[in-house]
């Protein structure tokens, strides 16, 4: 939902970045306000998935230049725990499986850090149970996840709706969702689009990353970026999508070339 | 960081350290005191020790295994056992068990304590050691230590299927800086069931060698659950053979966790004499500082139709060594044997070490065998995917090395036990 006057969330003014000597980034601008859907499409290399872990602050990738702000305040001063605190949440592309810690603990403790951070109360392991079971039906998983390690054996599908699980327990204001639509079958698409439909709010923003328009079927975007050599080149409304869809990405790079 | 996973023995040339009179030095420390029943299994331990030195990294058992620390340190006698302020001490050590026992044995400094001790099952018998002690056991430099320097042996019967485990304590007070040489042997007759806790504990300051011997012999269609834990202290020297004879169609399951001492080492063997056995080994050995962890183990089956699973996990940190030598024996007699052993090592620093040597010998040809080694750190993308849920480093850290050392745990029982182990376990780790 677009309303001019809302807050700033996120604020990315020329970045640059580095993947060990590599630049990805070349100069991205990028402003998102409360209550916005974002969608950043974009050829594979073209830099979206970067961006996005740079969001997270995953160590791998150096900013070189450039600056983001996020509600007002420097994100890259900030370790990837004290952003995730703050309010940012990446759901992963390929989230790790991590046997031997249940998912009912290792939610918890990810909750609890975040209450924690925010001087709020902690939960015990009962009040938590009872605040999971809310959610999960959120994402249509069966309780028995709960119990196995984190993401341990679960399909694709279950892997992305445990991440959307994440997501509704930590109630971020910026969630970046990394190809959250790769590997899903039309159903599992459907419960994760209609997971994250409903944690919307008009006081925090999404930021999708996808190679296809099919996602935004389900969640709808505000706009839409297109992205090509670490920067964003193109940014339209919803009708972006299909006409990338219908036309592919190379008429953008020639249009590109014609516009100074 | 250094790996060395070991295909074939290329010995290096080493200097022969005469080493016979660190020996006599032990052998001199040995009791009076002895049970008339094992007086031949004594005299003919001592016997082999006098043609006998302290292996040296020329041996191919104790290639990697660093025995300095031992050598280094000169033993006294010990002194009269179970002084009153030691058992008290001791008794404040034990104090609150969180779970009922069928019998609670307590050996200090390898005296048994009848006064901490207590029966609360006729299911079990202590019975006089019998002919049979040293039986299960290959004889090697340490078991033949402890023959000759054992004051006592605590035997076992289990005649019938026991629910409550017997739980027994060997702690090492810091009276002395003595050899203790504890030996138990448990006998669980056909049919039986019961579960085995040895637990090996220090009061503050032991700076003692312990030497233990345990033999299991498990009869036709018997059952053992065995729980063994190292926890001494970080100053504690610790060399410890756990023999187990297996009957036909009987199960062992075996749990051993080694936490403490400055220098450890577990020698597991599983002698299968018979069909259609079942073996399960879970073990974790975890070295901080510059601890030494040895785990050796030999699984051999003698019988047709028998399983055995064997994994065996090791964090180490800091600087410390840590050793696994796992040998699976299949000779020709053992057809239809299926048998795994893996080895998983976590290593925590730069500077922390393992040797790893899984070893299967098959002469049998319709088996089913397999082994393996990993080594690996702690992934930068798990740790991401943590802090990225707002746990800080230490956190992601503490909670993936928690990860895979309680694996290890999962299936042991009581429950109360493993929740004590999980909690040593963190503090160990921390």
């Amino acid at each position: 939902m677009i309303r001019p006057d809302s807050q700033v969330i996120l604020e990315v003014r020329d970045l640059t970045a580095n993947v060990e000597d590599t630049p990805i980034l070349k100069g991205l601008n990028l402003t998102i306000r409360a209550g916005e859907v974002h969608a950043i499409m974009g050829p594979n290399g073209s830099g979206k998935s970067t961006f996005s872990k740079i969001l997270a602050g995953h160590p791998d990738y150096t900013v070189t230049g450039g600056d983001i702000r996020y509600k007002g305040q420097n994100l890259l001063e900030l370790p990837p725990e004290e952003r995730a605190r703050e309010g940012v949440f990446l759901a992963f592309q390929y989230p790790l499986e991590i046997p031997g810690v249940s998912n009912l603990d290792f939610l918890r403790v990810a909750y609890n850090a975040k209450q924690k951070h925010l001087g709020r109360e902690e939960l015990d392991a009962f009040d938590f149970d009872d605040l999971v079971r809310q959610k999960i039906d959120l994402v249509k998983l069966e309780d028995s996840f709960l119990q196995r390690g984190v993401n341990e054996g679960f399909s694709g599908g279950e892997k992305k709706r445990n991440e959307i699980l994440q997501m509704a327990l930590l109630e971020p204001t910026l969630a970046i969702l990394d190809e959250t639509d790769s590997g899903l079958d039309i159903d599992a698409l459907r419960i994760v689009a209609s997971g994250v439909n409903q944690l919307t709010t008009p006081d925090n923003c999404i930021l999708l990353i996808t190679h296809y328009q099919r996602l935004l079927d389900y969640i709808v975007p505000d706009y839409v970026h297109v992205m090509e050599a670490g920067r964003i080149v193109l940014t339209g409304s919803k009708e972006l999508a299909l006409e990338l869809e219908a036309r592919g990405y190379d008429w953008v790079r020639e249009e590109e070339v014609v516009t100074p | 960081m250094t790996i060395t996973v070991v295909a074939n023995s290329d010995q290096a040339d080493l200097p022969l350290v005469p080493a016979q009179n660190e020996l006599e030095h032990l052998l001199a420390l040995a009791p009076a005191f002895q049970e008339p029943t094992l007086s031949a299994l004594r005299q003919a331990a001592i016997a082999r020790l006098r043609e006998q030195h302290l292996p040296t990294p020329r041996e191919e058992d104790w290639r990697f295994t660093d025995l300095s620390r031992l050598r280094s340190r000169s033993f006294q006698a010990p002194i009269a056992p179970l002084a009153p302020e030691i058992v008290a001490e001791v008794r404040h050590l034990l104090c609150e068990r969180a779970f009922a026992t069928a019998a609670q044995l307590v050996l200090i400094d390898g005296h048994y304590c009848a006064e901490l001790s207590r029966f609360s099952s006729d299911r079990l018998q202590k019975i006089p050691p019998p002919q049979a002690v040293g039986s299960i056991v290959t004889p090697e430099v340490f078991s033949d230590l402890n023959a000759a320097l054992l004051a006592e042996a605590i035997a076992l019967r289990v005649e019938y299927p026991i629910a409550d485990p017997i739980e027994i304590f060997y702690v090492s007070s810091h009276q002395q800086q003595s050899v203790v040489a504890p030996r138990l042997w448990v006998e669980v007759a056909a049919n039986a069931e019961a579960t085995l806790i040895e637990r090996f504990m220090s009061l503050t300051g032991d700076q003692q060698f312990t030497n233990s011997v345990t033999e299991l012999q498990i009869a036709a269609n018997a059952r053992l659950n065995h729980v063994r834990i190292q926890h001494q202290s970080p100053t504690a020297l610790h060399i410890g053979y756990t023999a187990i004879r297996q009957d036909r169609n009987s199960r062992y399951r075996g749990h051993a966790i080694d936490l403490g001492g400055s220098l450890s080492r577990h020698h597991w063997q599983i002698q299968a004499i018979a069909a259609a056995t079942t073996t399960s080994l879970k073990s974790l050995a975890i070295g901080m500082n510059d601890q030494i962890v040895d785990t050796h183990s030999v699984v051999l089956f003698q019988a047709p139709h028998s399983r055995s699973e064997q994994v065996h996990k090791c964090i180490l940190g800091d600087r410390a060594h840590g050793i696994f030598n796992g040998k699976v024996i299949v000779p020709q007699q053992a057809q239809l044997t299926d048998a795994s052993q893996l080895n998983r090592t976590l290593l925590l620093s730069d500077k922390a070490r393992v040797d790893t040597k899984p070893q299967l010998e098959i002469v049998a040809d319709n088996v089913k065998c397999s082994h393996g080694a990993t080594v690996s750190q702690l992934a930068a993308e798990d740790i991401f995917y943590l802090r990225s849920r707002g746990l800080d480093e230490r956190q992601a850290r503490d909670l993936l090395v928690k990860a895979f050392a309680l694996e290890q745990l999962a299936d042991l029982h009581p429950e109360p036990l493993r929740q004590e182990l999980e909690e040593a376990l963190l503090a160990a780790l921390r």
